[in-house]
């Protein structure tokens, strides 16, 4: 149990940090700390997709525009 | 422009594939049906890439680049859980950070998108995509100025939280505070909206 590299955030501490996480928008220390913890936690795993595709929905504020054939 | 609009209605579902359709072709390996994904979303996807990347020849590549990804990852996708539209913004969106930041590993980044897309779930998602627009822009719109503010920095110029409280003077603890409330908001208006759709046919 005690295993020195897996002391796992608690879920409080990484329902704050998912908004930022979804945006891809964490430093690198932060980001794994969040990965580390989704692998385990499938509440905090589904708080993460539905976030995910709340971001994904912001690409709707963009005019599409036809790429070059 | 309406006119194809008024065709496409009356062939109706019997000759048009939805897109849950053309990515299950896609999963049993159809090129066409790759091709047929491209012409819907392709203006979409330049769209973001452009506006992130800056560069036209740079947003052809994460174009590209993006269908590429679908099609290598298509046998993830769960059609009762995201739709194929937010999947293609999502690797739109990483493809074009990809480029704005040259320092992570491509391959890290790319085991995270394949899990992030694996993971999905937009089961709020407004069939209407007209509708689903008007949402998003209100829910943005009503945001406080400098939420908004982080939210654009965030998404379109892939600025790092800290990156960001350098550039607006704010401290880190705000704009994580602002990010929180932003992204909070933005789903809360974008999960009514889809409630309201259901109860208004």
């Amino acid at each position: 149990m005690a295993d020195e590299g897996r002391t796992s955030s608690s879920c409080a501490e990484v329902r704050d940090l998912l908004p930022a996480y979804a945006l891809d928008s964490l430093e690198m220390g932060p980001a794994t700390q969040v990965r580390e913890h989704l692998k385990e936690c499938p509440d905090c795993r589904a708080e993460s997709a539905e976030l995910i595709a709340a971001v994904a929905a912001l690409a709707e504020q963009v005019d599409p525009v036809p790429p070059p054939p | 422009m309406a006119m194809v609009q008024a065709i496409e209605d009356l062939a109706g579902d019997e000759l048009q594939d939805t897109d849950a359709q053309l990515m299950w072709r896609l999963r049993s390996r159809d090129e066409d049906a790759l091709g047929e994904l491209y012409d819907r979303h392709a203006a979409l996807a330049f769209g973001l890439a452009l506006r992130m990347v800056r560069d036209r020849a740079a947003a052809e590549e994460v174009v590209q680049d993006t269908f590429l990804t679908l099609w290598r990852q298509a046998a993830n996708y769960r059609p009762d859980r995201a739709s194929c539209r937010s999947w293609i913004c999502t690797i739109v969106r990483s493809r074009a950070i990809d480029r704005l930041r040259r320092s992570a590993s491509k391959e890290a980044r790319d085991g995270q998108l394949a899990e992030d897309l694996a993971g999905l779930c937009d089961t709020w998602q407004l069939a209407d995509e007209s509708l689903r627009a008007q949402a998003v822009h209100q829910a943005v719109e009503g945001l406080p100025r400098e939420q908004r503010q982080v939210l654009e920095l965030a998404y379109f110029l892939g600025l790092s939280q800290a990156e960001i409280s350098e550039r607006t003077g704010a401290p880190l603890g705000t704009v994580k505070g602002r990010t929180r409330l932003a992204l909070q908001h933005l789903r809360s208006a974008l999960a009514s909206a889809t409630q309201l759709e259901e109860v208004e046919p």
